[in-house]
């Protein structure tokens, strides 16, 4: 086994700044000393650990945010459901990390260099910063990872060598046990190990030996596997309230990317989304999405979701989005094959759910031939690429009136821009009987002087009206 | 020699269009009207790929769809779409069959408004997936109609724009601009503008007899000899022998082709 662990120490503050593109200097306070800080308030001097007043006096314009664990926790067990992507074996490290088993997915990845630098992009991408570390055993990696060791320990060895190599600092140990130690001269993790088991978990307890038993691989370390849950359900709290249309698709980014990582380990696909919008507790907006076949690639579904945003205008400012799948559909994946069939197949839906998303669902049609007498029977819309089957019928005209429209008479011959010449005809259309809307026609070619050459009927029934029901356009 | 050579390849260059020279033209960027006189007239042997065609028609109903249907025929045998956007009145199924158009390949937009309808248009001409995308624009300004070129030209569609005459009087980037029009029968089209050929020619069609849009065999094999009676109606039974199929002037010509 081979365990990736990765290290989330900035995810007091990531849940508050990865929704947003401009980061302001902003820190997460605990109590009255400051838990972490971003980037922006590093470079201004503030450091964790700091006082209130401290921060404030090095920079007036810092903001202040009270830890947010709920959303901690809901971001790192997202997270999980993402990582699933890479292997099948995802476990929480509480309060701030992952563990992944990846001596499985070396080769689908194409070896250990090519999966991490993998993952950090991902991570990346979401918006979170992590350090990482891998060893043969899931705490020996969790430890490497404190210690920020991120040459890789794949075998017993190198990781008892690189775990000896640790400052004691990387155990979870309190202040006092720790001056302890410093006290009997253990000053690395190897020096611990040297001394008597008894009384080493005497002074330092058996929990503390026993983690180090696991981190070398001398005790057991179970790990409990993640499981996702069946629906995804994520929620993104905004920092400010949002009206316009591209800071809300930068976070729905965000959440688009993870619902692609949980999908990929799941294997599957979504056809319907639906992304809501709403302010304190209020909902203001709800947007769906429904696709043709089941999809997962983020890029591919905030184009869709880009094109409905530009439609619809946001009715209120937004300070919280959340984005819910329908069910998970298997995943059938596209191949580029030798003859560019299945291209063809894909950008044709591509074309139609832009169509879809932006003008509606029953804005597109194709068309089929029904085998039917009555003309305005022999047709129906259908779902875009129906096939018809194959009928012969005499001459018809290319457009069709949506309803047959009255002519009037002139000097006893029907007129529409002129009279009438009638030049084919009649073609009797007597059908329908059995289902109470029957007609009983006579159809005629006739054409003006305009050259219109036009579909007329007289109905064989009084008072026997004319009607103009097509044009051979 | 050298210079010649040089001359020559300068000559291949798709760019330059050289008067009279239509051959050249007869590339894959075009596709045949099916009708051989327009052919004859247009540059390139037929309508342009990757561009704007304009059909100005004062009158429906004149034939102006019929111009197109066997390019589209063709096309919607290529697998790619045959978009409708916003026509005014039911593309009729049987019909289009009967022009030999796969129906399966033809997409109908219905957008509710005309901002809309040049949102699809722009977006079926982009795509490459449409073979060729029809729309009835009413008020087009000159600035959509150069988007909609570009976007043809991305897409490779033949982009068909049918138009009121009066639009003839506004310039417009298409490749071809096409004014129909009738008289006694037949249907006379203006060239009112060709890139790349010579425009102001008038080209006369027959295509008013709807048999020969239908799967009829176009050659006149054996003409009867009856002649049609000068005044068709009213005669009483549907299956009474349809007037022969006039066959377009090209196919008549061609005994001293053989």
């Amino acid at each position: 086994m081979l365990w990736l662990a990765l290290w989330l120490p900035q995810l007091p503050v990531s849940v508050y700044t990865r929704t947003q593109k401009a980061q302001l200097p902003l820190a997460v306070i605990e109590g009255k000393r400051l838990l972490a800080v971003n980037l922006s308030a590093r470079r201004l001097g503030i450091e964790p650990e700091m006082s209130l007043g401290a921060a404030h006096a090095l920079a007036p314009t810092l903001a202040v945010l009270p830890r947010n664990l709920t959303a901690e926790q809901e971001t790192l067990e997202r997270l999980a459901g993402w990582a699933l992507q890479f292997t099948s074996w995802v476990s929480l490290q509480q309060p701030n990390g992952l563990l992944l088993e990846i001596a499985g997915s070396l080769r689908l990845f194409n070896g250990l260099s090519h999966l991490v630098k993998e993952i950090l992009a991902g991570l990346r991408a979401l918006g979170l910063r992590a350090r990482y570390a891998i060893a043969p055993t899931p705490s020996g990696a969790w430890l490497l990872c404190q210690g920020k060791q991120t040459q890789p320990a794949c075998d017993t060895d190198t990781l008892h060598a690189q775990l000896s190599a640790l400052p004691c600092e990387v155990l979870a140990l309190d202040k006092r046990q720790h001056k302890h130690l410093t006290a009997l001269g253990l000053y690395r993790l190897g020096d611990c190990l040297k001394q008597p088991r008894a009384g080493f978990s005497r002074r330092f307890g058996l929990e503390t030996l026993e983690q180090l038993d696991r981190a070398f691989g001398y005790a057991p370390d179970p790990r409990h596997a993640y499981s996702p849950p069946p629906r995804f359900r994520r929620k993104l709290m905004l920092p400010a309230p949002v009206a316009e249309t591209e800071p809300l698709l930068f976070a729905l980014r965000r959440l688009l990317l993870e619902l692609e990582g949980y999908l990929r380990g799941r294997d599957a696909g979504v056809q319907q989304l639906r992304i809501l919008l709403s302010d304190d507790d209020a909902l203001t907006q709800s947007l769906d999405i429904r696709l043709l076949t089941p999809q997962r690639a983020a890029s591919h579904l905030l184009m869709l979701a880009r094109h409905r945003l530009e439609h619809t205008p946001l009715t209120a400012p937004a300070e919280c989005i959340q984005l819910i799948t329908g069910r998970v559909y298997a995943y059938q994946p596209t191949t580029n094959d030798l003859l560019d069939i299945r291209d063809r197949v894909e950008e044709d839906d591509d074309l139609l759910e832009r169509f879809h998303a932006r003008l509606g669902k029953n804005a597109v049609h194709g068309l089929q031939v029904v085998a039917e007498h009555r003309p305005e029977r022999a047709w129906r819309y259908a779902p875009p690429g129906s096939h018809s089957n194959d009928t012969q019928s005499p001459p018809r005209p290319l457009w069709l009136l949506p309803q047959p429209q009255k002519l009037p008479l002139r000097e006893g011959l029907p007129y529409w821009k002129g009279p009438l010449i009638l030049e084919f005809g009649p073609e009797r259309i007597e059908s329908g009987w059995w289902d109470d809307v029957d007609v009983s026609r006579d159809y005629y070619i006739a054409s003006n002087s305009h050259g219109e050459r036009l579909w007329i009927f007289r109905e064989r029934r009084a008072p026997r009206c004319w009607y103009l029901h097509g044009l051979f356009a | 020699m050298n210079k010649n050579k040089a001359l020559d390849e300068l000559l291949q260059q798709p760019s330059i269009w050289r008067a009279g020279d239509r051959q050249r033209h007869s590339d894959e960027r075009h596709i045949g009207s099916g009708y051989s006189e327009l052919d004859n007239a247009l540059p390139g042997g037929g309508w342009p790929i990757g561009a704007l065609s304009e059909i100005l028609h004062e009158h429906n109903g004149i034939g102006e769809l019929r111009l197109v249907m066997p390019a589209l025929s063709r096309l919607s045998r290529q697998g790619r779409w045959i978009a409708f956007i916003a026509p005014p009145f039911i593309p009729y199924a049987p019909s289009l069959a009967g022009c030999g158009i796969d129906l399966s390949r033809v997409l109908l937009v219905h957008p509710r408004t005309a901002k809309e309808g040049l949102w699809a248009l722009e977006q079926a001409l982009r795509t490459g997936t449409c073979g060729a995308v029809l729309a009835w624009p009413r008020h087009i300004d000159e600035q959509s109609l150069r988007r909609l070129q570009l976007a043809a030209e991305t897409g490779g569609a033949l982009g068909l724009l049918f138009r009121d005459e009066q639009a003839a009087a506004q310039a417009s980037p298409a490749a071809l601009r096409l004014c129909v029009d009738h008289t006694y029968g037949q249907i006379k089209v203006h060239l009112l503008k060709c890139r790349g050929g010579r425009s102001g020619g008038t080209v006369t069609l027959q295509l008013n007899d709807p048999a020969t849009h239908h799967n009829v065999p176009r050659t006149p094999a054996k003409a009867p000899s009856k002649p049609q009676p000068n005044h068709p109606w009213p005669m009483s039974s549907v299956q009474r022998p349809r007037r022969p199929a006039m066959p377009p002037r090209g196919t008549t010509r061609p005994a001293s082709r053989n």
